[in-house]
């Protein structure tokens, strides 16, 4: 796969909460160092129709994103993880309402990454 | 005096470990980072498997464990564990991503003490692994007071029955050391038909920290009944379990009881042991102790009479070939 993660980060980048936090700046930066591949993972399998692993992936960072500081983006990984989960039968393939989510969450991982982990002066 | 110092739920000697269970190596390092200060430790898996696998083998204070797994979900984890006698009392905290009502029911009908959301309130999530804790170490100390003799603070019959038959077992699959004593204080009866039963009650408890000063930490001594006791010597030929007994002996016979200081106290010891695999089991290896302890009565009591089952032709195991 020669997909990149590159979606528009329209908006403005996103701080963590916990930026200020010594206790928590390591774990920020790494969460931060991964997060590119965890992206790219989703965008692959999302392109490739593999619900199952978009929604692992969501539901990953739905639990652990507001335990780095980035609730917004927990929001948006849970919202994508609802509607795959939650759907009668669970969806298998994408769908318009789906795509609207899942790029919206692709649009925060991208303003969390071009924030950057150091606090903002 | 009951001195046995593998604890299950004690992580690094004396704090509560706590066993992490959960697919998402983040939920690892967050619980790990906002939980330091708590004086836990830790150990983690990310399947359920690996979790049951863990919980039974280190047996922690508290689990938090994550609903939504691949494979093996909580609940199934959560059910095994309440299903298995020795992981049925470590409390689970739940951890999902949903608080959606029939899970939650059904979790807590499984057997949880908590359910916590994702994502954490960690001042929260810390107030609840504290309660958890807490409620591990209630248990804890209720079940070994079930187990402890009141009178003398000796371990009592029933953990002995339960431990000698699971230190046999041990014993002969990994071809370990073991032995055991059994010890019978000598013309108790005439002590409290002489001096009164507080009397007797102030041998028994002497003679129990006499045991308790003389074994190692390794060795469990129980009171087996009246004024009968057994000490447990995992890891200890029958040569070296003698020796230890020979202790005991002496330190009876040369304690001087503030009640009767004109009166000596002795024990009789039968000792049985092996330095290695042998095909008794647990009964048959209590008897041979028994046997030695009739015969140190008969012998003349305050004596130590010892049967190594390793040089007993009946007893050797023999490997084919």
């Amino acid at each position: 796969m020669s997909y990149a993660f590159n979606p528009d980060p329209s908006g403005l980048p996103i701080k963590s909460e916990f930026a200020g936090d010594p206790d928590m700046g390591d774990l920020v930066e790494l969460f931060l160092q991964e997060l590119p591949g965890r992206m790219g993972a989703a965008a692959r399998a999302w392109e490739s129709g593999e619900m199952e692993t978009v929604q692992r992936i969501s539901h990953q960072l739905r639990g652990s994103s507001a335990g780095y500081g980035y609730p917004m983006l927990g929001t948006a990984a849970g919202a994508v993880e609802d509607l795959i989960r939650g759907s009668v039968p669970p969806l298998t393939a994408r769908t318009p309402r789906l795509e609207v989510l899942f790029r919206t969450f692709e649009g925060f991982a991208a303003r969390v990454m071009a924030g950057g982990v150091r606090k903002a002066a | 005096m009951a001195n046995d110092s593998a604890q299950p739920g004690t992580g690094d000697e004396t704090k509560p470990l706590v066993l992490i269970v959960d697919d998402s190596p983040d939920v690892h390092r967050l619980l790990r980072a906002r939980l330091n200060q708590e004086d836990l430790a830790f150990a983690g898996a990310e399947s359920g498997e690996a979790g049951i696998e863990m919980a039974m083998r280190l047996r922690p204070a508290v689990i938090l464990l994550d609903l939504n797994m691949p494979g093996t979900d909580g609940f199934e984890v959560l059910k095994r564990l309440k299903d298995h006698a020795p992981t049925s009392a470590i409390p689970v905290l739940m951890l999902s991503g949903h608080g959606d009502q029939a899970a939650k029911i059904r979790a807590f009908d499984l057997g949880a003490v908590d359910y916590v959301t994702k994502p954490f309130d960690f001042t929260e999530l810390r107030a609840r692994m504290r309660s958890a804790v807490k409620m591990h170490q209630l248990v804890q100390m209720l079940a070994q007071r079930a187990q402890i003799d009141g009178l003398t603070g000796c371990w009592n019959r029933a953990f002995f029955d339960q431990r000698w038959a699971e230190e046999t077992s041990r014993a002969q699959r990994h071809g370990h050391a073991l032995s055991m004593a059994m010890l019978d204080l000598d013309y108790f009866k005439t002590i409290n038909d002489t001096y009164g039963h507080p009397a007797g009650d102030a041998v028994l408890q002497g003679a129990a920290k006499i045991l308790a000063r003389e074994c190692r930490t390794s060795d469990f001594a129980c009171r087996y009944g009246g004024e009968e006791f057994v000490l447990v010597m995992p890891d200890t030929p029958s040569e070296a379990a003698a020796g230890v007994c020979e202790r005991i002996r002496a330190a009876m016979a040369t304690t001087v009881w503030p009640r009767h200081p004109e009166r000596v106290v002795t024990i009789s010891i039968g000792v049985a042991g092996s330095a290695g695999p042998v095909v008794v089991n647990a009964a048959e290896w209590t008897e041979a102790a028994d046997r030695n302890l009739y015969r140190a009565k008969r012998g003349g009591r305050n004596r130590v009479e010892t049967t190594d089952l390793g040089a007993d032709a009946a007893c050797r195991l023999r490997v084919a070939g």
